[in-house]
């Protein structure tokens, strides 16, 4: 299953307009998207933030992690109106847990939580090279290639990882 | 279990009913003169304790003489021995050892290191990304695809050709191409600020 790329444009002009805090063009750009697209971007968005929380932890987020990263999440930038307890709920329970968005959240913050905790996570947790959207190029790229990978490769990934990791460079 | 397969001990005895195997000491050939040989060594050392204690001391001789040698022969290399390949570590240099695994009640460490400072934020935040659709790219196909309707049409005879269109067409053409390499920079560089 690839990423819808209607849904990924749409998604992405929503990201920019969150990050940018141009609440008005994110409101009419909802409007835009439909019934139809929005569940997939809000899936889309779950997608990003899992990503982003499991890289910047670099294991499964234990949930000394989420509060951590939920912490550095809300007083990101983008001075969005989401709080430390929502990100950590969204990224537990959602992102990175089984549960749906209309259990946890109430209706009138099904489609804010999700778009201004990703964008929050993007803009604090980009790798210092990338810019934020190059940074959700990564991620999709990431997805379909791992769509695509047998899990049998899972081991022999985490010896490569355990071998040869990653340098993170110093900031 | 012995008695069901006919077997009657030391002795080499098979019961009647046994079938006798193919290759037995009744069947082979009889090397009589080094068995015997050897009986009698092992004979001499079962009932001889200073035949015993004799031989237990020239084994220790010989294992000393050449555990020294061996240690003589490794501690330095030889003329044309090849040196030490670069990933083989030599006994004293220590293992190399696993990081310990992070405590999981605590925060991973990366956390530091992943977090972009404030300003940073604000910059990265400030850019517009990328346009999606190629705009540049759709302008410079456009025109280039009406400059070639245009020469076909002219070359067929059913335009007339006169200067003040050519020169339009070529400016729209120069115009067209400098904006699709502009992009097309950008594209490589980003809008990184410069220096």
């Amino acid at each position: 299953m690839g990423i819808d790329r209607k849904a990924e444009q749409a998604t992405r002009t929503m990201l920019g307009h969150a990050i940018r805090h141009e609440l008005d063009d994110l409101a009419a750009q909802m409007r835009t998207a439909g019934e139809e697209t929005l569940p997939r971007i809000l899936g889309l968005c779950a997608l990003a933030s899992a990503y982003v929380a499991v890289d910047v932890s670099g294991r499964w987020p234990t949930d000394a992690d989420l509060h951590e990263l939920a912490k550095r999440a809300a007083r990101s930038a983008t001075k969005l109106d989401i709080t430390e307890q929502e990100i950590h709920d969204y990224l537990s329970r959602i992102a990175l847990g089984p549960e749906k968005l209309d259990d946890v959240f109430p209706e009138q913050a099904i489609v804010p939580v999700p778009l201004y905790a990703t964008a929050n996570l993007l803009l604090a947790f980009s790798p210092s090279e990338k810019h934020w959207w190059e940074y959700l190029d990564q991620i999709w790229d990431a997805a379909e290639t791992a769509d695509r990978t047998p899990l049998a490769t899972l081991p022999a990934l985490i010896l490569r990882a355990r071998k040869h990791p990653v340098q993170v460079p110093e900031p | 279990m012995r008695e069901l397969h006919g077997y009657h001990g030391e002795h080499r005895r098979h019961a009647r009913d046994a079938p006798a195997p193919a290759d037995n000491p009744a069947t082979r050939a009889h090397d009589g003169s080094r068995h015997a040989a050897q009986d009698a060594i092992k004979l001499r050392m079962l009932l001889d304790p200073e035949a015993r204690k004799a031989a237990r001391l020239n084994y220790q001789r010989k294992a000393e003489a050449a555990e020294a040698d061996y240690a003589v022969r490794h501690a330095r290399p030889a003329p044309g021995d090849q040196p030490r390949a670069p990933d083989q570590r030599s006994p004293r240099e220590p293992r190399p050892q696993h990081a310990p695994p992070e405590p999981r009640d605590q925060p991973a460490s990366r956390f530091d290191q992943r977090e972009r400072p404030p300003e940073v934020q604000r910059e990265d935040g400030r850019k517009h990304q990328r346009s999606w659709l190629p705009r540049a790219d759709m302008v410079k196909a456009v025109t280039d695809v009406g400059t070639f309707v245009t020469t076909i049409a002219v070359a067929l005879g059913d335009a007339s050709a006169k200067w003040e269109a050519v020169a339009a067409t070529g400016a729209a053409a120069v115009v067209s191409n400098i904006i699709w390499a502009n992009s097309r920079r950008k594209d490589k560089h980003g809008d990184r600020p410069e220096g």
